[in-house]
């Protein structure tokens, strides 16, 4: 027996079936009567109903995130916090600044305050602190790529085909001196890019010369990485930046030395944000769904805490494709304002 | 007379079907195609994040509509309330949706089969905004994408067309190796209005969905392809105004026929006023069921290889001496029509060589064509 028999048997949806567990008030009276009477037929308790009628629920979910600095976590917070409002939860926040410490202080915190469930953005958890995790029973969802903290659900943007994506471009536009800025603090996100600028070089019949530097997520990171290149008489062909920050620095220095974009020095971004389409030239960017991501992490969060699925039916891995847009600063001439891959 | 339909294991009351777009995009819309009769309401498409809605949107010159809409402006939760607040009576609710990767896809599905749809349609190839075309049109990937949600749902999936997706045979067999159920074809064509000479500007901002009564010879044809290449259900969709488009769509093949820009256009109640003018034009023909009209002209339509060369020419069916008109004589490229000394159009058989197209303008049925 199963919610979704029950769901047949009683003549109602899947979802009414478990609103009348979790929510009962939000179903009308004959239904709920009608409902329970069925899974009392069929003797229906689910180990969820269980644990909804047992445990207490705070109606509070906690969201741990490295920083807010950057638009793609304003935008993933922005994203929990509305689904999360759509429910009805609040939302608690923790800024563990990559430190996997404040990170585990943090779960130990939420923990005691009795949240219903755990979102974990590019968790730095590993090794002991993992083993606090593995014993917590806690609905969780990562937001990255890895299984880091042995949380069963995650989600996360595609960066690596969006990076190849990307490269592919810049080498069908004829650069052949390639380098890649990384941001220093956010090694998960520079490996898959480097990961799929590596597919595109492999895939490209041209031989290209490729190069990577790490520089801080900032403009002045990426003002003082491009004075350094030009100082060092190194500067590649087309260069693409962590970020919309690191690129407008990047401009910046390049501005300064009166070195042309695009004619002299191609760029990209690998995150977009909303200045990226009014900056001269236009900055060709990679858009991620990031408040999308954080909407999607909040749903398979509550939906493990509701139980409001059969949940081994659902997928447990989320992966969005980020669009990459583009502009001028690559070296697009095409008339046509923005155009897409 | 029950002229209800099975499309892919579910019982259509009816042919007609709404499509996707604004007039499913909430509990009332929704609420007030079921309560005009539809068989079937397919929602706006609904994706994992809401999208804002640009104003204005819709463009119209004569009789050309265009759409600059994109997804619905309602969040995944709001959905919940709404399939769960509408009254269905026995229609049936088929969620239309997309993503951008084979776990979104599957993802949003699965909530939405859990929040009571009861068949989804993926918006496969939508000619507004901008996505991976490789999924939309054709890829290696695309057989995956799809068949990570026909694989994790447990209802009918059927794929949402566009004009270049539906010309694809190769594509279209990737669909059915995927799983999909049944095909909608076709979506909005991809369009712009026109373009202000004196300012030098496009006539709306972005390419828009081009909808309506033009695009429906497209449809049509599409729709006797879809037949001849696939064994599963297609349903028309595209630039149905009245009852006898529907009727068009069924003989050629149609398993059900949705309505969308008569819609917009008209209002709600058109769609109550088509069904029964469908029932009405059955029952007076004696038609008992829709099967029994079901692909009948499909026999008639032939490769053109096969279509043997007659030798017919022009000549008059009754005389004319109209001097308000002159249709006939602009058509012909041959300088065949020619009005004689008192004023009669006459043919010459001897140029003319049979285009037929000064028969097809003429107004008056003054001309026809016969062997020579
Ligand atoms: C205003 C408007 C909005 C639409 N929105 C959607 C949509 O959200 N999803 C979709 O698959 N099709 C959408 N469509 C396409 C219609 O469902 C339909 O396929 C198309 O309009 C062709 O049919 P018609 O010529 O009868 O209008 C929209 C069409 C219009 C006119
Ligand atoms: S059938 Fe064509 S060629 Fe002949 S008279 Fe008419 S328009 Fe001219
Ligand atoms: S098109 Fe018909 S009505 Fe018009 S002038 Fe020719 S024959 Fe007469």
């Amino acid at each position: 027996m199963n919610i979704k028999r029950i769901a047949e048997l009683a003549g109602v949806s899947v979802a009414t079936v478990s609103r009348v567990v979790n929510h009962p008030e939000r179903v009308r009276d004959e239904t709920r009567e009608h409902v329970l009477s069925v899974m009392q037929q069929y003797n229906f308790t689910p180990n969820w109903f269980a644990r909804s009628l047992n445990l207490e629920s705070s109606n509070t979910i906690a969201l741990l995130i490295p920083g807010i600095e950057t638009d793609f976590f304003q935008q993933i917070i922005s994203g929990v916090e509305t689904v999360a409002g759509n429910k009805e939860y609040a939302v608690l926040f923790g800024q563990t600044n990559n430190y996997p410490t404040r990170e585990a202080e943090f779960v130990d915190m939420m923990i005691n305050r009795k949240v219903d469930g755990i979102i974990q953005v590019n968790s730095r958890l590993n090794g002991e602190e993992t083993l606090l995790m593995q014993n917590l029973e806690l609905p969780r969802v990562h937001i990255g790529k890895n299984r880091v903290c042995t949380s069963d659900t995650l989600c996360y943007v595609d960066i690596e085909e969006g990076a190849r994506r990307m490269t592919r471009h810049l080498i069908e536009l004829g650069h052949k001196i390639i380098m890649a800025l990384f941001d220093e603090a956010n090694s998960n996100t520079s490996e898959q890019a480097f990961a799929g600028i590596n597919r595109a070089l492999r895939d490209t019949g041209h031989t290209i010369i490729f190069s990577s530097a790490q520089a801080e997520n900032s403009v002045r990171g990426g003002y003082l990485a491009v004075q350094r290149l030009i100082q060092s008489k190194s500067m590649p062909e087309a260069l693409i930046a962590a970020s919309d920050l690191q690129a407008i620095g990047a401009m910046k220095a390049a501005r300064d030395a009166h070195i042309n974009i695009p004619d002299d020095l191609a760029l990209a971004s690998l995150t977009d944000s909303a200045v990226c389409s009014v900056l001269s030239p236009a900055l060709t960017a990679l858009e991620l769904p990031s408040k999308r991501l954080g909407m999607a992490a909040a749903r398979m969060l509550i939906d493990q805490i509701e139980g409001t699925l059969p949940y081994v039916d659902m997928p447990h891995d989320l992966i969005l494709q980020p669009k990459l847009k583009i502009r001028e600063s690559c070296g697009n001439t095409q008339d046509i304002y923005e155009w897409f891959d | 007379m029950a002229y209800d339909v099975n499309l892919s294991g579910m019982t259509l009351k009816n042919a007609i079907i709404t499509a996707a777009g604004p007039w499913a995009g909430n509990a009332e819309g929704i609420q007030r195609c079921i309560d005009a009769g539809a068989a079937a309401v397919i929602t706006e498409t609904i994706c994992l994040e809401e999208r804002q809605r640009i104003s204005p949107r819709l463009f119209m010159k004569d009789q050309q509509l265009f759409n600059t809409m994109l997804y619905s402006n309602l969040h995944l939760e709001e959905w919940e309330r709404v399939l769960d607040r509408i009254d269905r009576k026995d229609a049936k609710i088929i969620c239309s949706i997309w993503g951008t990767s084979a776990s979104e896809m599957a993802y949003l599905g699965k909530k939405l089969e859990n929040m009571g749809a009861d068949a989804l349609e993926i918006s496969l190839s939508a000619p507004i905004g901008s996505r991976n075309k490789l999924i939309g049109y054709h890829s290696p990937d695309t057989e995956d994408f799809i068949r990570a949600l026909v694989d994790t749902v447990d209802i009918p999936v059927m794929a949402k067309l566009s004009y270049e997706s539906a010309s694809s045979p190769y594509f279209i067999k990737e669909l059915e190796n995927a799983g999909v159920s049944a095909f909608s074809a076709i979506d909005a064509l991809k369009g712009l209005l026109g373009v202000d000479l004196e300012k030098k500007r496009v006539l709306m901002p972005t390419y828009g969905g081009y909808t309506g009564t033009n695009i429906r010879p497209v449809s049509l044809a599409m729709t006797a392809m879809l037949r001849q290449y696939s064994r599963l259900p297609v349903i028309s969709s595209g630039g149905v105004l009245h009852f006898e488009h529907v009727l068009e769509f069924l003989m050629l093949g149609a398993t059900a026929v949705q309505l969308a820009s008569v819609i917009q256009l008209y209002g709600y109640d058109i769609i109550y006023s088509i069904i029964a003018s469908v029932e009405n034009w059955m029952a007076s023909h004696g038609y008992k069921s829709i099967d029994d009209i079901r692909g009948a002209a499909l026999a008639s339509l032939r490769p053109f290889e096969d279509i043997v060369p007659r030798t017919l020419v022009a000549t008059n069916s009754k005389p004319c001496t109209r001097t308000d008109c002159t249709l006939c004589k602009q058509s012909c490229l041959k300088e065949a029509i020619t009005r004689n000394d008192n004023g009669e159009i006459v043919a010459d058989t001897s140029r003319c060589d049979g285009c037929g197209l000064c028969v097809e303008r003429c107004p008056d049925q003054s001309i026809r064509l016969s062997w020579r």
